[in-house]
């Protein structure tokens, strides 16, 4: 049957195709920004967004340490400016990756990076 | 990087949008139409289409919760499923669960007709505006984009109908279908770019990577229109005078027709989710 061809073949397509997509990000600006090289650790990791956005999970990832959970119990409903204190790993790049809800129902998720020399 | 979830929720965002627009415009062609409600393949096709429509919206909200914990086992997480359930796309889904059932189940209301049914598909229609880039826009855009998804279901639903009926019934459909869609189909543009341009902004808007996805759609739903233009003025009155021959030509181009809106709806499914709107 044709007709369930074409549907059969763009589903697979559109999985395939889509594995490209990102949900979009609305973070407008990060304390470190994206790509900083700093000379110390600093003591949290702020993150401003468009709108309101219900954080769900963050992730500090450094190379020696592997990946680290930071605690969001301090942040409850949506908020556009977050602060989460994070703890000094030592040199090297950490790579915050995050995850939320927006309110209008989107799923977002997005990451951005630092240096510590 | 390839990210399987995102590349699952998109292909479940477009399997929601064409299995659910087709239950929705074969509902709208039957009430419309006594030869399609005549025939015996169209209530199991729309009530099969509606359940899988209410799958693909259920998997759809599984995988948002799998994006918000970066596990497989969000999806049964209790916490970030009522976090979800109290947004907008908890509102969605209830429409969409409430509608396509309503779509479902619309052979115990046989008494009443296709009444509960139509009730059914505006819900899911309107599920649509109530989430998503146009949920903040005004109500006129929201209305705008209501109109475009029912006259585009109401075109796709009548291909399928149309490619199984014998030559002559497909005659009478097809003429049937021509003479409501000669008045349809521009109001389907009319609504599409009143949308495109609350969303875009304006012309500057359209050099943004969302402004040259919606002219990309823009120029697939141009074959649409230029695929319905031959079935209408070339096709369909050819099948009284050769309808077997013009059949096979006319399922060519339904195929055709199909697998745009196919493109066209996997497109839609990718760049919104992918892409914000300019304005």
């Amino acid at each position: 049957m044709r007709f369930a061809q074409v549907l059969f073949v763009s589903l697979v397509f559109g999985s395939l195709a889509a594995g490209l997509a990102s949900a979009h990000s609305p973070l407008r600006e990060t304390v470190p920004g994206d790509q900083a090289v700093l000379a110390t650790a600093p003591a949290a990791i702020e993150m401003v967004f468009d709108d309101g956005i219900r954080l769900t999970r963050v992730e500090l990832a450094h190379p020696d340490h592997g990946e680290i959970e930071l605690d969001l119990s301090g942040s409850d409903g949506f908020a556009t400016d977050y602060s989460l204190p994070m703890s000094d790993l030592g040199r090297g790049t950490y790579r915050v990756t995050w995850r939320g809800l927006a309110d209008d129902g989107h799923a977002m998720r997005g990451a951005f990076s630092f240096t510590v020399e | 990087m390839a990210d399987p979830v995102a590349a699952i929720a998109v292909a479940a965002k477009f399997g929601l949008s064409l299995t659910g627009l087709l239950a929705i415009g074969l509902t709208l062609n039957a009430a419309l139409f006594a030869e399609l409600r005549a025939s015996t393949f169209w209530r199991p096709m729309t009530i099969g289409f509606a359940l899988l429509a209410a799958i693909f919206a259920a998997v759809g909200f599984a995988l948002q919760a799998v994006t918000l914990t970066g596990e497989l086992a969000g999806m049964a997480d209790p916490e970030i499923l009522g976090l979800l359930w109290r947004t907008q796309a908890g509102e969605a889904l209830l429409l969409r669960l409430l509608g396509f059932g309503l779509i479902a189940a619309s052979p115990l209301f046989s008494r009443i007709g296709l009444v509960p049914a139509l009730i059914g598909g505006a819900m899911s229609i309107w599920s649509f505006a109530s989430v998503g880039h146009v949920s903040d826009q005004p109500f006129y855009a929201q209305a705008a984009l209501s109109l475009h998804l029912s006259i585009a279901a109401f075109w796709l639903g009548i291909l399928l109908p149309l490619w199984r009926a014998a030559p002559a019934k497909a005659a009478v459909l097809g003429r049937q279908f021509g003479r409501v869609a000669l008045w349809l189909v521009p109001l389907l543009f009319v609504a599409g770019l009143a949308l495109a341009a609350t969303l875009v902004g304006g012309l500057d808007g359209l050099a943004t990577p969302y402004g040259l996805a919606l002219l990309i759609k823009v120029a697939l739903a141009a074959i649409l229109l230029g695929l319905g233009a031959l079935n209408k003025f070339r096709l369909i009155p050819a099948l009284d005078l050769t309808p077997v021959q013009s059949k096979t030509r006319l399922n060519r181009s339904l195929a055709t027709e199909a697998a745009v809106f196919c493109l066209i709806l996997l497109g839609t499914a990718w760049f919104t989710s992918s892409l914000s709107p300019p304005a």
